[in-house]
């Protein structure tokens, strides 16, 4: 008798799981749409407030991090609304990218932060 | 025609499916705690600054012209550090929401606990529907900032 791994106990997409997986989606496609949008109206404040560069590197990693949010939420409520598995797979996969793209950002940004502590504390102690 | 009822496919979380949410869990893990250290920080400046902050108001007291204001200086350290200290308490309860959602749906994955799992996403259902909030309030002030620029 062969024991397949998937017929080992299943975790099952129950209703309730269903309800909070497509009200999680709901509210990550609506985040990730208000961060578009946020980040159009950046990039025209900066425009006009001459920072350019600046403008457009940030709105380009916020789209591109938001993005995987907007996959996650559209594609699970369309895997919930249609029991299509490899959907509700994909769009699990996109949460995972979301996250992780989080994460390296945060790294570099304490990467930064443990930085400027750095050269503040040595720049103080060349003055004394 | 039962045979047909009982086949329709119902979703599960499969192999992928929890492989997937693992690699989630550790990242919002890896998140959750960078953040409560970032608050501790952010908290021990404050701090650090408030009773640097105290010595400087009393030399600008001791100036003549500046005497007039210094009250008015307190009180605007004082109310600054009480609004960072509400904002970290909230983004502290958002970050806890978070480190539930990775906690429990991490148990839930590794030892196949549907209820686990279930109160996992609960949370992570909780926490995109702050975020969503803390979104609109935010899409609002810049639309107002938005609009005044222009």
């Amino acid at each position: 008798m062969e024991n397949n791994p998937d017929d080992i106990a299943k975790l099952e997409v129950s209703e309730k799981l269903r309800y909070d997986l497509r009200s999680a989606a709901e509210w990550g496609k609506l985040i990730a749409i208000l961060s578009f949008i946020s980040s159009g109206m950046s990039l025209i404040i900066g425009f006009r407030k001459g920072s350019i560069v600046l403008s457009v590197i940030f709105a380009a990693i916020s789209v591109f991090v938001y993005f995987f949010l907007f996959k996650f939420g559209a594609e699970v409520k369309k895997a919930i609304d249609s029991n299509d598995q490899e959907k509700l797979n994909s769009g699990l996969r996109n949460l995972e990218t979301y996250f992780k793209i989080l994460g390296v950002i945060m790294i570099i940004v304490l990467i930064i932060c443990v930085l400027a502590i750095v050269f503040l504390m040595l720049g103080r102690m060349i003055k004394f | 025609m039962e045979e047909e009822v009982l086949s329709i496919p119902r979703l599960q979380i499969d192999q992928a499916a929890q492989t997937s949410l693992r690699e989630t869990t550790r990242w919002t893990n890896f998140i959750a705690i960078m953040t409560y250290v970032l608050m501790g920080l952010i908290l021990l400046a404050l701090v650090f600054m408030f009773q640097y902050k105290g010595a400087f108001i009393n030399v600008i007291k001791k100036a003549p012209e500046m005497s007039q204001f210094s009250d008015a200086l307190g009180l605007v350290v004082v109310a600054l550090a009480f609004v960072i200290i509400i904002g970290l308490g909230i983004f502290g309860i958002i970050n806890y929401i978070l480190l539930r959602f990775s906690n429990q749906t991490r148990t839930g994955v590794d030892q196949q606990d549907q209820i686990a799992l279930e109160r996992g996403i609960s949370s992570l259902k909780v926490y995109l529907i702050i975020i969503g909030g803390f979104s609109i309030l935010g899409i609002i002030v810049s639309l107002t900032q938005f609009i005044i620029i222009l």
